[in-house]
């Protein structure tokens, strides 16, 4: 409070100086004017009364002149009234104007009008009056008489004609001096006048001219400090690094804006632009709608700011480096999305009539939240991580403890596997064959945990296979390409680490570990399970039979194979074996597709596998599809190919009928690792099918070792 | 006094929110009705004209912004807070369109709804 004070009184302090220096011109006007009004009039006062002083000289010649007249009339007895009459007026006229030089008092004016004059004053005109009253009191006591009567006596007159011849030459002399001395007077006044005015101009012009200094010189401090604050405005929006300006209700950016705003935003923008257009271009239809809701929201007064910031949809904006399209962009990862938050706070104006400020702008400040949003993410991330592992973990505590033992042998036994091949990629650079090997490796880890309803490793399986078909549809594959993999080998090995040591501490020490825990019954119910999470991801319907009862007596390198195979075989009978339910209810089938999982002893040692669905069959047209679809043959090269080889190229690796890829199909590994294993045991694969009966996969092998 | 409506379709939520205004926080608050959808509430608006309502927006029979919208019309200057999750901002944003003066965020603490209710009744800009 104190500190907005003393600016006030500062300001306060300068406007009195103008403001006394403004009163002391109009003050000094107004003595000017006054004096100049009260000297005028007295100038006019006394050229009337030098006028009636130059009129006592006439009147005291026309005096004398009528009394000669007057003489000289009688003295050839023609007397006549007329001069009486003119030396009578001109008497009283000299009479009353001499007595109101000397006391005051009315006369008749140089017009003829009546007048009232002051009494003269001043040593030297008083002087005279009394010199003139002494010639004129015997003067008019001679004269007195010869107005008095129609005829005078001739004596009468000789004695006023004598006196006046004697004096009336004196008086005039006097009324002279009078004259001269009243308009000496009336010069001394103007010579005052003119004085005053002299000084009251120059004061009052000096007084404008400080006037004028002062406020040229308050004018410039205001122009040095407006320039001032507008360095200082400049050199704040030239440095911060967040975006700031000024939105009119009209929606146009105001006329200064920090110079980071395009940058932050990835876009070129300019005081004046649209700020709503240049938003169109970075945010999708919907949440441009609704930010334009939010501002107008903003701009009325009815909704309040503090309880709809966290509607604001622009408070989290994701820019990806698309959005930038080569305009400003920070140089950056190309693949990287910036996140930039926008707040918007009202700025009030002056208080309106109804004495509600009204919000006249908003302000409005972009910050760059990426780092906070990618910690932010990060977090989750660790969370959905330790979210995973913790049903890994439940996972595999709900299998038997050999079961989950074993299978979390396999899974290091394949990634050391991978992690050998990957070795060997760089002596033998043959990388699409690198890349074949380590997804056939995952396609089996895949199967292997989700027939173990271990969704952990089918995820993370999947997740791979996702890079490794990335990698393995890419021309000219080269030596770096393949460090996209130790990333994903890495997180599997660490968490199957990580999931054994919880596991072996949350189970008994004194846990029955058999080798004969993968018994039959336990295999048939493997299998079932499988097929029944495959057909709830395929939106089918199945119903899996087993048959398996000497799957316990195959010795474990046999089993352990024939499971692999198992597995892929009844996933891809799921998959691509039965048909949609309402394609099998067209059929005239039943809706659930039937699935016969088979192992029959032939001979002692002989054994036939055997996995049979009544889908819709092996169809050529389709396998003659996928072989042109994956690039590797023409389309007369596959028209070319019997119904036999075709068949056989379902075992290549690459090949799928699937049109997508999901968990379950798609990559064309499945046939690929059967093929594979049955290599491995010496077994025969036969391949019977009938369109839209069935299809049937029979493994012949041999439990000798 | 504060003469509060409230509106959502969650008996929890209903409860919550009846709890926290009448602990004594806010000094002459009453809850003059409780309802459970938008035509309930704009029947018991209609009855007991309060001073202030809380609106969640997701409700059956009428849904929160044509609520507010039906209450606005029959008093423009009452004070609507919007309870509801932040799931559709546009939606919540219409319901300040329509009327409604601010937005509160479910789930929300005792604190953050008392000074909520405080803002949403003050004249202050």
């Amino acid at each position: 409070m104190e500190r907005t004070k003393q600016p006030k009184r500062r300001r306060a302090e300068r406007y009195r100086r103008i403001i006394i220096a403004i009163g002391l011109f109009i003050v000094l006007d107004l003595i000017v004017l006054a004096a100049t009004l009260f000297l005028s009039h007295q100038i006019l006062e006394d050229v009337a009364t030098v006028n009636l002083a130059g009129r006592q000289r006439m009147l005291s010649q026309r005096i004398a002149k009528t009394i000669y007249a007057a003489e000289a009339e009688q003295s050839t007895a023609q007397t006549a009234n007329g001069t009486l009459s003119e030396l009578k007026a001109a008497t009283a006229l000299f009479d009353s104007t001499l007595r109101g030089f000397t006391v005051g008092g009315g006369t008749l004016g140089v017009n003829g009008q009546e007048l009232r004059i002051k009494a003269l004053e001043g040593e030297a005109p008083r002087n005279i009056l009394r010199r003139a009253a002494i010639l004129w009191t015997p003067y008019v006591a001679l004269i007195d008489p010869l107005t008095g009567e129609i005829t005078p006596a001739a004596e009468t007159i000789r004695k006023a004609s004598e006196y006046s011849k004697i004096n009336s030459n004196k008086l005039l002399d006097l009324m002279n001096q009078l004259t001269a001395a009243l308009e000496e007077n009336v010069a001394d006044k103007t010579d005052i006048l003119r004085l005053v005015q002299i000084v009251g101009v120059v004061l009052a012009l000096a007084n404008f001219a400080f006037i004028v200094f002062k406020l040229i010189g308050r004018l410039r401090a205001q122009d040095a400090l407006v320039k001032q604050q507008q360095r200082e405005n400049a050199q704040i929006f030239a440095t911060i690094r967040d975006g700031l300006f000024l939105l009119h209700p009209d929606g146009m950016i105001g006329s200064q804006m920090s110079a980071s705003l395009p940058t932050v935003i990835g876009k070129r923008v300019a005081p004046g632009d649209d700020f709503l257009s240049v938003l169109e271009t970075l945010v999708p239809e919907k949440e441009h709608e609704a930010a334009k809701e939010y501002i107008s929201l903003l701009f009325g007064d009815r909704v309040k700011e503090s309880l709809v910031a966290s509607l604001n949809p622009l408070s989290q904006l994701e820019l990806r480096a698309a959005d930038g399209g080569g305009d400003v962009g920070k140089e950056a990862d190309s693949s990287a999305s910036r996140f930039v938050s926008l707040q918007f706070s009202r700025v009030k104006g002056e208080k309106n009539e109804m004495g509600v400020r009204q919000t006249t702008h908003l302000l409005v400040t972009v910050h760059d939240v990426s780092e906070r949003v990618r910690l932010i993410q990060a977090v989750k991330d660790a969370e959905m991580r330790a979210q995973e592992e913790i049903k890994g973990l439940l996972d595999l505590l709900e299998l038997e403890p050999a079961v989950s033992r074993r299978f979390l042998n396999d899974t290091e036994q394949s990634l050391d596997a991978i992690n050998d091949a990957l070795r060997g990629a760089g002596q033998t650079r043959d990388y699409p064959s690198t890349i074949s090997e380590i997804f056939r490796r995952v396609h089996h880890l895949k199967g292997e945990a989700a027939a173990h309803s271990l969704s952990l490793f089918e995820t993370l399986a999947h997740r791979f296979e996702n890079i490794l078909s990335e990698l393995r549809d890419r021309p000219n594959l080269k030596g770096e390409d393949l460090l996209a993999i130790p990333p994903h080998l890495e997180d599997i090995y660490s968490r199957t680490a990580k999931l054994r040591s919880l596991a072996e501490r949350m189970t008994s020490k004194d846990a029955h570990l058999t080798q004969n825990a993968a018994s039959g019954h336990e295999f048939g119910y493997m299998l079932e399970a499988l097929a029944e999470k495959v057909a709830i991801n395929q939106k089918k319907k199945v119903r899996v039979t087993a048959d398996v009862p000497d799957f316990g007596s195959l010795p474990d390198s046999k089993a352990t194979m024939l499971r692999d195979i198992a597995i892929q075989l009844v996933r891809n009978a799921v998959v691509h074996g039965i048909e949609a339910t309402n394609e099998r209810v067209i059929s005239s089938k039943t809706e659930s597709g039937n699935i016969h999982v088979t192992l029959k002893r032939l001979e002692a040692d002989k054994f036939e596998f055997a996995v049979r669905d009544d889908g819709r069959g092996v169809i050529p047209d389709h396998i003659r599809e996928s072989l042109v679809k994956s690039g590797r043959y023409s389309r007369a090269e596959a028209d070319s190919l019997d119904e036999r080889t075709l068949v056989m190229k379902l075992f290549e690796p690459g090949i799928s009928t699937s049109p997508t890829v999901d968990s379950d199909a798609g990559r064309g590994v499945g046939l690929d690792v059967v093929a594979e294993k049955v290599k491995i045991m010496g077994a025969q694969i036969r391949l019977g099918s009938r369109p839209n009966i069935y299809t049937q996969f029979s493994v012949t092998f041999s439990s000798a070792a | 006094m504060m003469r509060l409506l409230i509106v959502d379709d969650s008996n929890i939520i209903r409860s919550r929110i009846m709890r926290i205004v009448l602990a004594g926080t806010l000094p002459g608050a009453q809850i003059v009705g409780l309802a459970r959808d938008g035509a309930q509430a704009v029947m018991m608006f209609k009855a007991h004209q309060p001073d202030v309502v809380t609106m969640d927006l997701t409700m059956p029979n009428m849904d929160g912004v044509k609520c507010i919208e039906e209450i606005i019309a029959i008093n423009p200057d009452v004070p609507i807070l919007v309870v509801s999750a932040l799931a559709d901002k546009a939606t919540a944003i219409s319901a300040l369109r329509k009327g409604a003066r601010g937005f509160l965020n479910k789930p929300f603490t005792e604190k953050q709804l008392i000074a909520a209710l405080k803002e949403v009744i003050s004249n202050d800009e």
